[in-house]
């Protein structure tokens, strides 16, 4: 009791006390990159919610799985292996300018960056424009039976990523092209190619789920 | 003893003189009138009005709960009728837990987070505005729904099939559905926001280690809810979609599976309780530090018996299932996972009473609430010990004894810490003190009152009542207790009210309460109160895990931050060394743009999916408007940092 007695809190009110500047902030830099800024932890944030939700629709697909002894259920064709195998190649693909434009932001390099993003940003409404043709290469209706539907869902799912993406790609490439781009917006620049790198592998697993496992098993 | 108001020459002196003080209110103040109040960003602004927000929404779900009780409280009464009834129960429970519960916390912890870890504003103070307003529609949108005679009828879990479109045809459950995207969608900026604003925005010194318990308490909660909302919001878009567009998530018919949804809920409703109970803990940590005059015993068990109970919460969900057809060994498997729970949180119960014990205890209101807490939750937990037990929960299952047991668990686990925090910190946030009797008065009132009310209801469960039954007849012998229990009722209605007329009393008074009322231990207490726009003048560094009672000289202190636009420090996430200068956004409007964009989109979605369409395309040109860039200000000078 007593060596506990001793860090009892010494209770002088810390509000009547005064204070003193021992750091001097003004030289530190206002514009930084990577897992320094706060930008990038919210993006992290972004990606482990995103997980969860594509998580929760895998699962659900794996569920409504046990509930058929064949899977496409009976008088279901098999969904189309091309086009959404085109689609995930073109995704792939985009990670390579997201990644120059990256690179050219951290260095503060605006043409090179509005070069590489202006790529990153065809390449990737060619994948939006294929991923919209996957729900047709799935060969069934949303509505036909729950195989349909959480197979929808989680193509729907990573669709919604990939567009928001796109568009936020496309939007900072405008701003970049109208010269309005401040330095201390060059590190979201960086963080927008962090999250397509995240985007691209999360699809990679509903990718399997939604159209080899159903020729597989 | 009572607390003494600190007289107020000993208000917070510190070297920087009223100049800096007044140029740093001209830049970080809301602008004036109704604009400045739509267009806020500040953390304590924003916070405020969510936790207003979220107590009436306890209020209403309030009158919800007596109203039940008065149609409960005799055999055959026909104030309600059974449609009413359920309309009644489902918008009480689902206000209670979507409306209220995660809101208040969360907007505790974004009032008082970046107060204790000594920054400004929150790390992303747009967000945090957009996610109050989305918060807002959603709640809106369900009391529009009930108030039309549309409210959701189906039980706040809301099961299909019965929430299926068979057989809950019309909108009621389209409303629940889409108020839980809304309340999902706020939850879950809120806790990106929490994280980002502790890991980055720390004070300089602030080490991982010697962050406070709350502000660990709120991190945890905040990476349980982006694991565990992400869940339930899929869950209700899918049965949207089966009621909009004739999915087959739920329909057994096409191979879709009831159960689903059950899994899916309560993968996210497990971890909710924790989501909600975890906060709680925090505040008592606090509570507990401070009127024991000593910091609480076991800071890294107390730390790792949070994180564990966040990570045994999603492995319980299950156990809601039992009355389901389950594999057995998933049974005995969830049972014992029940069972374990009891271990971090009995290690966290053992630290606060040790903290008591070698402390000395002041019971004040708020350490009032807090012993309260503890009494009410062992009741709470030791109920649920035996649902856990799968004979048992057999038995039980669907009985009046649940909803006696979840309410001893959220009062005494969640609303007793809760008000012991609006005790403790009201000084802070108004500086003004509630009074001491009063509070008393509604401690003794809210604490019997829980006991008379919920109590009855455990015996009614084990005596075979059913729960949401409208009416029973003489010949079951539930009258008494059923009695009883809406005499409980009316014990903590009348509690709340003592706590209103508190508040009100004490908001009509001269601020009375000085910066530091209680001796505090953490930042928070050392601004005057309520605390300035910005915060803190100069950046406090801090030496120890109880930043304000470490030593007794002077605070040191960062400066050099401008006082020429919003600015805040950055630091390094484990060892908060100093990293960075960071702009903040002034205030803007379009965070309320695009959550009307985000409330067009779902509520419109109810009866169209072309509005997830047209509304996407609002919601777009919302963000762009939101994050186009500004006007730079004159003489900015940006220090760039480029990766090496």
């Amino acid at each position: 009791m007593t060596v506990v007695g001793q860090i009892l809190a010494d209770t002088t009110s810390a509000a009547a006390r005064p204070l003193r500047p021992v750091f001097d902030a003004s030289e530190l830099p206002s514009v930084a990159f990577g897992s320094r800024t706060v930008t990038w932890w919210g993006t992290v944030g972004f990606m482990v919610a995103e997980t969860a939700t594509l998580a929760a629709c895998v699962a659900a697909y794996y569920y409504v799985r046990r509930n058929f002894n064949a899977w496409p259920p009976l008088h279901t064709p098999l969904p189309d292996l091309l086009i959404p195998t085109i689609s995930l190649v073109v995704l792939i693909l985009s990670v390579i300018p997201c990644y120059l434009f990256a690179k050219a932001s951290e260095r503060l390099d605006e043409a090179a960056t509005k070069r590489w993003m202006w790529i990153a940003v065809v390449v990737m409404m060619a994948a939006t424009a294929l991923r919209f043709l996957e729900f047709g290469a799935l060969n069934v209706r949303w509505d036909a039976n729950a195989y349909a539907s959480v197979a929808w869902a989680i193509v729907f799912a990573h669709f919604t990523l990939l567009l928001a993406d796109t568009l936020e790609t496309l939007v900072f490439a405008v701003i970049l092209t109208r010269g309005d781009a401040p330095p201390r917006f060059f590190p979201g620049f960086a963080e927008d190619a962090f999250y397509t790198y995240f985007m691209v592998l999360a699809w990679i697993p509903c990718y399997v789920t939604v159209y080899l496992v159903p020729h597989w098993v | 003893m009572t607390a003494q108001p600190v007289p107020a020459e000993s208000a917070p002196r510190d070297v920087a003189d009223e100049s800096v003080h007044a140029r740093l209110e001209r830049v970080w103040a809301n602008k004036p009138g109704l604009w400045g109040w739509i267009t806020s960003v500040n953390h304590k602004s924003i916070a405020l009005r969510s936790i207003i927000t979220a107590f009436a929404f306890f209020a209403l779900a309030g009158v919800e709960a007596a109203l039940i009780r008065v149609q409960l409280a005799r055999p055959e009464n026909s104030l309600i009728g059974p449609d009413r009834y359920n309309q009644l129960f489902t918008v009480h429970g689902s206000t209670m837990m979507f409306l209220f519960a995660v809101p208040v916390v969360q907007s505790v912890a974004l009032y008082l987070v970046p107060m204790m870890i000594g920054t400004r504003n929150v790390a992303f103070p747009r967000l945090n505005a957009f996610g109050y307003w989305t918060y807002l529609i959603g709640g809106v949108l369900l009391y529009v729904g009930l108030f039309t005679n549309t409210g959701p009828d189906q039980g706040w879990f809301s099961y299909p099939p019965l929430a299926g479109p068979e057989f809950s045809p019309g909108k009621r459950v389209d409303i629940w559905a889409q108020m839980i995207t809304f309340t999902e969608i706020a939850a879950i900026v809120a806790a990106i926001e929490i994280i980002a604003t502790v890991f980055k925005q720390r004070a300089p010194g602030m080490s991982l280690n010697r962050v406070p318990l709350f502000v660990w308490a709120m991190v945890i909660m905040s990476f349980m809810v982006l694991v565990a909302m992400p869940f339930v919001a899929t869950a209700s878009m899918m049965l949207a979609m089966d009621r909009l567009i004739a999915t087959q998530f739920f329909n057994p018919a096409e191979g879709g599976d009831a159960l689903l949804w059950q899994h899916l809920f309560w993968f996210f409703a497990h971890p909710e309780v924790y989501i909600i109970f975890i906060p709680a803990l925090g505040m008592v940590s606090s509570i507990v530090a401070t009127f024991s005059r000593r910091p609480v015993f076991g800071y890294t068990a107390m730390v790792l018996s949070m994180v564990s109970v966040a990570f045994l919460s999603f492995g319980l969900w299950v156990h809601h299932m039992f009355a389901t057809p389950l594999p057995q060994t998933g049974q005995s498997f969830f049972t014992a996972a029940s069972a374990m729970i009891a271990i971090p949180t009995g290690v966290q119960i053992f630290c606060w009473i040790a903290t008591i014990w070698a402390g000395r205890p002041r019971f004040t209101t708020p350490m009032l609430f807090v012993v309260g807490f503890i009494a009410l939750f062992t009741i709470g937990g030791l109920s649920g010990l035996m649902i856990a037990a799968v004979p048992v929960d057999l038995q039980l299952t669907d009985t009046f004894f649940l909803p006696g047991h979840i309410h001893y668990v959220l009062l005494g686990g969640m609303v007793f810490p809760l008000l012991g925090g609006v005790f403790y910190w009201f000084p802070k946030v108004t500086g003004r003190m509630l009074s001491e009797s009063l509070g008393k008065l509604s401690f003794w009132l809210l604490f019997i009152g829980v006991n008379v009310t919920f109590f009855p209801q455990l015996l009614l469960g084990v005596a075979g009542m059913p729960r949401r039954i409208y009416t029973y007849t003489a010949d079951t012998g539930w009258g008494l207790l059923n009695l009883t229990s809406s005499v409980g009722a009316a014990l903590l209605a009348l509690g709340i009210i003592v706590l209103v007329v508190n508040i009100a009393r004490a908001l009509a008074s001269e601020p009375n309460a000085g910066a530091d009322p209680w001796g505090g231990e953490t930042l928070e207490w050392a601004m005057s109160s309520p605390a300035p726009d910005y915060n803190f003048a100069y950046i406090p560094i801090v030496h120890g895990r109880s930043a304000l009672w470490a030593d007794t000289g002077p605070l040191e202190a960062v400066s050099g931050l401008r006082e020429d636009r919003r600015e805040v420090l950055q630091t390094t996430m484990l060892d908060a060394e100093p990293d960075a200068r960071h702009e903040h956004p002034d205030p803007t409007i379009t965070p309320l743009l695009a959550a009307i964009a985000v409330g067009i989109t779902l509520i419109w979605g109810i009866f169209d999916p072309i509005a997830f369409a047209v509304g996407g395309g609002l919601s777009f040109f919302a963000l762009v408007a939101w994050g186009w860039p500004r006007r730079e200000k004159p003489n900015t000078r940006e220090i760039v940092e480029t990766p090496q």
